[in-house]
């Protein structure tokens, strides 16, 4: 049985930023004060990882990754981690070289967390960079300038992390090519293993979207839904105010386009392989001053928990609002935070928590399978496709192959269907396509 | 039975928001539904309940039973009439069922234009007009000063109107007596040979059509055998009844000077036109009643189904709406862009919304509707003349000689502060200005000349929009005259689309081109490709938009293992495209057709 994935989640920070819509409170989101909640919470996810592993697909299954994403997993104790992490040691069979990955923010964590991290065994850490730019930093509502975040990547190298992701984000407010140019050189001045390189997306719900959302061209954007979040304490006073953005403006499509293309040829000619939509794998090509870290050239980068979404690995989501791929059914926890917290006095914790259960039929597996296996360059191979479902790809998607080929959105080379540059951009117009009802 | 003196035949008319509903809803409060000889015999032990209780009248006609004050007991039939000036035509056909009309005037707005377009009308179906003042009960309310407007500009004695206010109910037995005194009896010889006109029917599902009647002489009577003489169909009589408030009461017998219904097993609804003459098969009346003026449709559209399979329901449905309003005209019409549908006639532009309307809520259908136009007449080089009722249809422009467009005389009436406002958009319709006359210090009638197609638009919201709300505009139509006209096509991907083709006067046509490609470069959305949106007039491109390239469509985000988020999004994109229309490789929302159609005044 092919190992699993474990994802964590952490829905806690010290402060929103203007864009994020993820599930995550900060402090003053509880009437009860942070510690209170936080205890309860990180009680509540050993026991549900007590209980998840008892069920019957998952019990003695081999774990080879582990991902703590948030909110800001570095805002909880570090010790909170290690003991998820024993845990987790203790009910699965977590592989010795699992890949375990935190997300980080600088201005939320200090060397000696980090140094315990370590020692706890995450191994990977992905840091919220997000701009080296401080005004930037200030538009988007981050708690943390440039410079802090290069402190934190040394502080994490000296930690002993050899595995370091750094997040950038483009087409910010008023963000020219050259700034975005910017923040990519100086991300890769770090030298970091992984890189993500995402574009704004305004969200329903936060202040961005009150803002920006007039300006936003996509066609598929629902302007008039303001999404009301579910949790009560997540009212307006958990809100950042959004600092003066001098009268800056979304770029347009062409523009966005034209500062991320311009990006991704910096960090191409620099050694960093763009091996999904938005991630990048620093290759054997990615000298420099590299240093000691030149030496591991032979070894993949690429995140291996994303891997198995797209790869339609399964994984278990503990945690409030995670996401599970199990046995071929998907199903998500609440995203009710107190909801969450009491179902674990309740005689089937599990079943309080869990919604959306959907099990999934061989047409919806071989439409994830192909709009999740096209995120990445190297696309879906036609023999796993046929191996999985005892059918050539051609015989369902034949036709839809063909259109989007003429199109110049997709290629077959190899045994192999990808996107183009152009597929890419285009991505959702392209997977829309595989949509078999 | 009540003799026919003992009857009073008539309709309320008013201007918008006047009282009319009010008074009506008054009347039948203070009088019976039934007359005392009925109350002991017939009409409870032969009610089919159960049966009656499926159908609710159209409130068309109501029948009233009166104790008046000398004594006597008196049928009213009271005839409901459209208010709008589009509706003429029905206004008409129930005017002709009546005797008389009582003229409802807002005590505190005085004599409107619609008033004056009704009271007209009345007066040219002879019939005997009551003024009646109503809502005295308002501080603003100056009943001296609109009787006296009523006789001044209307030419008829209103010194003795009954004083009421509908709301409150006050003076509705003066309105009462005053129809008893002063409106004719119906005149009719009981005697002759059946003579009935329709003015109504509806279709039911038990019972077939049910025809609304008026009878001018003889009597109907259940298993009479009846003939319609317009087309010729006959029938044996089922059922014979009058109109309750709400609901239908069966009777033995239908007299000369009654109004009532009939059901005969009538299930092909062309059988029965509104305005025909019902007879006796046996018995047959020497001639037809007059009937009414055979109105023409105005203003022409193509309809079509949203969904191209429910083309057959769309077909069922105007059928059924033709039976009770014969202004409705409809032929089948292919529209490359739009598939199968109608080209529709219409009064006017509300008439047009109303049955639109009407289809989407009473059928359940999903349209997509072309640009409204008007009936042009093209003159041919070889002397032939064509009524063009769809653009797409104008012949080679090599040969056609000269164009004609309806022109029509129009009345607005207007608070004199936005007489300017006013003029000028008159002007910019190609409005010729005729006179001005005030009616009053504050008020006054412009008096223009205006082409049809110009106002069937936009023109009543540019009015009241540019008068906030005072304006009211009332128009018929004058005749034909020459004009420089010009088809204009788009072209979306260098390819015509026969909907969007409208006629258009030349000195308009580059505004107008302009316009639609803007509007159209909002509507459709990116494409792989760069799509050039054309206005052409005469094969020559007048106007060009262009809907740029998609650049990007991509979520970067994965939000962890969320696929459900995902996919969720793709669906609804898979789901946007179904609901597109294909032109060439071009895909378009449906409704672009019709926002694009509805080209507002935008600037205003």
């Amino acid at each position: 049985m092919q190992p699993l994935a474990v994802y964590v989640h952490i829905p806690f920070c010290a402060k929103k930023c203007a864009y994020c819509d993820f599930l995550s409170f900060p402090p003053d989101a509880f009437a009860e004060g942070k510690e209170t909640v936080q205890r309860r919470y990180f009680d509540a996810l050993l026991r549900e990882i007590d209980l998840a592993a008892g069920e019957m697909p998952l019990r003695e299954r081999a774990v080879q990754s582990i991902y703590f994403g948030g909110g800001t997993p570095t805002y909880a104790d570090s010790r909170d981690i290690k003991a998820v992490l024993q845990r987790l040691r203790q009910r699965f069979f977590v592989l010795p070289d699992a890949e375990i990955s935190l997300e980080c923010n600088p201005g939320a964590t200090t060397a000696e967390e980090l140094g315990a991290l370590r020692d706890a065994g995450v191994n990977r850490l992905s840091i919220g960079a997000q701009s080296f730019l401080d005004e930037e930093l200030r538009l988007l509502g981050r708690i943390h300038s440039a410079e802090d975040a290069r402190e934190c990547f040394a502080a994490a190298r000296d930690a002993g992390f050899s595995n370091i992701s750094l997040d950038l984000m483009a087409a910010l407010p008023g963000q020219t090519q050259d700034a975005l140019l910017f923040n990519v050189k100086s991300a890769m001045s770090l030298a970091p293993e992984h890189l993500s390189l995402y574009s704004l997306i305004i969200e329903p719900g936060t202040p961005f979207f009150e803002r920006y959302a007039g300006e936003v061209q996509d066609p598929h954007f629902d302007r008039p839904v303001y999404r009301t979040s579910d949790n009560a304490t997540a009212g307006k006073d958990g809100l950042p105010e959004v600092g003066d953005d001098d009268g800056r403006h979304l770029p347009g499509e062409e523009e966005e386009r034209a500062m991320l293309h311009a990006a991704w040829s910096v960090l191409e000619e620099n050694g960093y392989f763009r091996y999904e939509i938005s991630n990048f794998t620093r290759t054997a090509a990615a000298g420099m001053d590299a240093g000691a870290c030149g030496k591991r050239q032979a070894q993949d980068y690429r995140c291996r928990q994303n891997l198995v979404y797209w790869e339609r690995g399964e994984y278990l989501g503990l945690g409030l609002g995670s996401a599970s791929l199990i046995a071929e059914t998907r199903f998500s926890n609440t995203r009710k935070l107190y909801a969450y917290l009491e179902a674990f006095v309740t005689d089937d914790p599990l079943r309080a928590i869990r919604e959306d259960t959907e099990h999934l039929g061989e047409a919806s597996r071989m439409e994830e399978f192909m709009f999740l296996g096209l995120r990445l360059r190297e696309g879906v191979e036609e023999s796993r496709f046929a191996d999985a479902f005892s059918v050539r790809i051609d015989e369902v998607y034949g036709e839809t192959l063909d259109r989007l080929a003429a199109s110049g959105l997709l290629l077959r080379r190899d045994g192999r269907v990808f996107l183009t540059n152009t597929g890419t951009d285009l991505a959702n117009t392209a997977m829309a396509e595989f949509l078999l009802s | 039975m009540t003799e026919s003196g003992n009857i009073r035949n008539f309709c309320i008319v008013a201007h918008i928001d006047h009282g009319k509903s009010t008074l009506a809803d008054r009347l039948i409060e203070q009088t019976g539904v039934l007359t005392s000889r009925e109350m002991q015999a017939q009409v409870l032990d032969n009610m089919d309940i159960e049966r009656e209780r499926g159908i609710t009248i159209k409130s068309q006609a109501v029948r009233m039973i009166y104790h008046a004050k000398d004594g006597q007991e008196y049928i009213l039939n009271m005839i409901d009439t459209p208010g709008h000036v589009d509706f003429g035509y029905e206004v008409s056909r129930s005017l002709a069922a009546c005797d008389g009309a009582i003229l409802v005037v807002d005590a505190t707005q005085g004599v409107e234009a619609q008033t004056l377009a009704n009271v007209y009308l009345a007066l040219d179906h002879d019939l005997e007009v009551i003024p009646v003042i109503n809502k005295i009960d308002l501080p603003s309310a100056e009943p001296q000063k609109v009787k006296d407007e009523i006789e001044d500009v209307i030419g008829i004695e209103a010194q003795n109107a009954p004083l009421i206010s509908a709301k409150v109910g006050t003076g509705i037995d003066g309105v009462l007596e005053a129809v008893i005194e002063r409106l004719p009896a119906p005149k009719g010889d009981g005697n002759a040979p059946l003579k009935a006109l329709i003015f109504d029917s509806i279709y039911d599902s038990y019972k077939g059509v049910i025809v609304f009647c008026r009878l001018f002489d003889g009597s109907l009577r259940r298993g009479m055998p009846v003939r319609f003489m317009a087309t010729g169909a006959s029938a044996e009589v089922v059922e014979v009844g009058y109109f309750g408030p709400g609901r239908f009461i069966p009777c033995e017998e239908l007299k000369a000077g009654e109004v009532g219904y009939f059901t005969a097993s009538i299930k092909n609804i062309a059988d029965t036109r509104v305005g025909d003459t019902v007879t006796g098969a046996d018995r047959p009346c020497a001639e037809a009643l007059p009937g009414y003026k055979k109105v023409m449709p105005m203003v022409y559209c193509g309809i079509y189904p949203a969904d191209n399979a429910r083309y057959g329901e769309l077909r069922d449905a105007l059928e059924k709406l033709q039976l009770n309003d014969a202004s409705l005209f409809y032929e089948p019409e292919t529209s490359q862009a739009l598939g199968f549908g109608f080209r529709c006639g219409f009064l006017g532009l509300l008439h047009l919304e109303v049955i639109e309307e009407r289809l989407q809520r009473e059928y359940d259908l999903d349209l997509v509707t072309t640009a409204p136009s008007v009936v042009y007449r093209v003159y041919k080089t070889d002397g032939e003349m064509i009524e063009l009722t769809n653009p797409s249809n104008l012949p080679d422009p090599s040969s056609i000689e000269y164009m004609e467009e309806p022109i029509v005389s129009g009345e607005i009436m207007v608070t004199t502060d936005y007489i300017g406002a006013i003029m000028q958009l008159c002007q910019e319709r190609r409005g010729r200005y005729l006179s001005t006359d005030y009616i009053e210090q504050t008020r006054a009638v412009l008096k223009y000349e205006l082409p049809l197609n110009e106002i069937i638009y936009d023109f009543f919201d540019a009015l009241k929009s540019r008068s906030r709300g005072y304006a009211s505009f009332d128009y018929e139509i004058k005749g034909y005259e020459r004009s420089n006209l010009v088809k204009l096509d788009i072209l979306i991907n260098k390819e015509q689309v026969d909907a969007l083709s409208f006629i258009v006067h030349a000195d308009g046509a580059y505004e107008r081109g302009k316009k639609m490609c803007e509007r159209l470069k909002e509507e459709i959305p990116r494409h792989l490709f760069e799509i050039p949106i054309q206005a052409t007039v005469g094969g020559r491109v007048i106007a060009r938009e262009t809907v740029k390239a998609m650049r990007k469509d991509v979520l970067a985000k994965c939000y962890g293992g969320d696929i459900t988020r995902k996919k969720k999004l793709l669906e609804k994109q898979k789901e946007g495209k179904k609901k597109m229309r294909q032109i060439g490789s071009v895909e378009i929302p449906q409704n672009a057709f019709l926002n694009v159609l509805k080209l507002g005044d935008d600037t205003n």
